[in-house]
């Protein structure tokens, strides 16, 4: 089987025996790959801290028939920011673990990689509210994943949803009026500013996400829904959830 | 292939152990049916002792075999210095090294919130008591230098700091026989940000 070059960011790791790791890598050209890094947790390996979780690199690798192995590797960005401030560490690990989860193994999605980098990226800088960032960052996978949130009106008879909270329906993945409601099915109640704050969100570029900023609560509501309805699409849940959702629970209890 | 009911538990139960695949299990249970009885019999009671005659320490979390650890009952260590590591096994590298006279919390593993795991899965509250009542003026952190480790640090820095301890994190470098040119770029930055004047 052939080698191949392409751009990749480490996703998540896990030990292999005593001195190899796999890695989950999303990859610019070839979708979700599952590699094998030999003697990587030996010190003094030659590809020393560069498969680590966020580092983004130029990679060649050899295809196998389940998995991948690491021939080289070469830093592109380290995305070492990321490390050092805990809030950002852990809006990037949801990143992270929604690319993972939202594909199946080998499968390639258009663009999934260059969103991820370009977000990984803002939030290394400036970010005035990075849930905000992840929120719509979480909104985007979705979309290019083929499950565009239907966000804009009932998404059974079309009407507009105004007044009081608004019903979003996670299961058929978006808001529905009080008439079209069905009786089954998890959804999530939203306040209007906060859908409008999502419709934005799905829109705008990540740089301009970047600069947005809202209350802290409307934040948590809009992260927490984004989150819930990627779970929906994905059919799975996202372990980092309840981790970061505590974290910001814990922050928001604390005068700021 | 089908193995007689004894044969085939201790197979499943091997199996279960961390990197011991089906083959590997099977290969140590045949292993296990050869050697003489009282060798068997060792390591069935070996495994048994441990489990019951070792506990936790009540202090820092390391493997106990009264309510302290060696570590927390010797009066000799300095209680004031405390170095955080994510395993027990962390603090037998440590004292290898025979350079830190202090005491140890064991964490129980590092933040790793793609897993699941946050703050309050560890002992991390046991740790900002501990920092509160005992005197302590220096907090260590020896975590894993990996992404999960050095978040752990910063978060564990941004609870201590405001408790008026110093918290310092062990240095990372080119390892000792390694060679330059083949240094990743984080760690070659570190040790550079990290030099000493000679
Ligand atoms: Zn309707
Ligand atoms: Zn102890």
């Amino acid at each position: 089987m052939a080698n191949f070059k392409d751009e990749a960011i480490v996703l998540r790791t896990y030990d292999l025996g005593e001195a190899d790791r796999i890695l989950s890598l999303i990859t610019s050209r070839h979708g979700l790959r599952r590699v094998v890094a030999k003697g990587v947790k030996r010190t003094g390996s030659r590809f020393g801290g560069r498969l680590e979780p966020f580092t983004q690199v130029r990679a060649l690798l050899h295809e196998g028939r389940n998995l991948d192995t690491v021939i080289q590797a070469e830093t592109a960005r380290t995305h070492a920011a990321l490390r050092g401030d805990y809030s950002k560490f852990l809006h990037g690990q949801v990143m992270l673990e929604l690319v993972e989860k939202s594909l199946q193994e080998r499968q390639e999605v258009p663009r999934l990689f260059d969103i991820l980098r370009v977000s990984l990226d803002v939030l290394e800088g400036e970010v005035s509210d990075p849930s905000l960032l992840l929120a719509a960052f979480s909104l985007k996978v979705s979309a290019l994943t083929g499950y565009r949130p239907h966000l804009d009106c009932c998404l059974h008879c079309g009407r507009e949803v105004a007044g009081g909270k608004v019903s979003l329906d996670l299961g058929e993945g978006g808001v529905t009026c009080p008439r079209c409601r069905s009786h089954s099915g998890e959804r999530v109640y939203l306040d209007p500013e906060c859908l409008a704050l999502m419709r934005r969100l799905l829109r705008e570029e990540m740089s301009a996400v970047a600069r947005m900023e809202c209350g802290q609560r409307e934040a948590m509501e809009v992260l927490s829904a984004s989150l819930r309805l990627a779970e929906a699409f994905m059919e799975r849940p996202l372990k980092s959830r309840h981790v970061i959702m505590r974290y910001l629970e814990g922050n928001a209890r604390r005068p700021r | 292939m089908l193995y007689a009911p004894p044969i085939a538990r201790l197979v499943e139960e091997l199996s279960k152990l961390p990197g011991i695949g089906q083959k590997t299990a099977q290969r140590l249970t045949f292993h296990l049916l050869k050697v003489p009885q009282e060798e068997a019999r060792a390591l069935a009671e070996a495994i048994v002792e441990a489990r019951e005659k070792v506990a936790f320490c009540a202090r820092c979390f390391n493997f106990a075999q009264g309510e302290l650890c060696e570590f927390c009952a010797n009066p000799r260590r300095d209680p004031s210095l405390v170095c955080v590591v994510e395993r027990p096994q962390d603090i037998v590298a440590v004292e290898r090294t025979g350079e830190f006279r202090g005491l140890y919390h064991v964490l129980g593993g590092a933040i790793s919130p793609i897993d699941g795991i946050g703050p309050e899965d560890l002992k991390v509250r046991e740790l900002l008591e501990r920092v509160r009542k005992d005197g302590v003026s220096e907090v260590i952190m020896a975590t894993n230098p990996r992404v999960e480790g050095e978040a752990t640090a910063a978060y564990l820095a941004g609870l201590l700091k405001p408790l008026g301890v110093k918290v310092t994190r062990i240095a990372s470098g080119i390892p000792v026989g390694g060679d330059l040119e083949y240094a990743d770029e984080i760690t070659l930055g570190r040790a550079l940000k990290g030099r000493l004047e000679l």
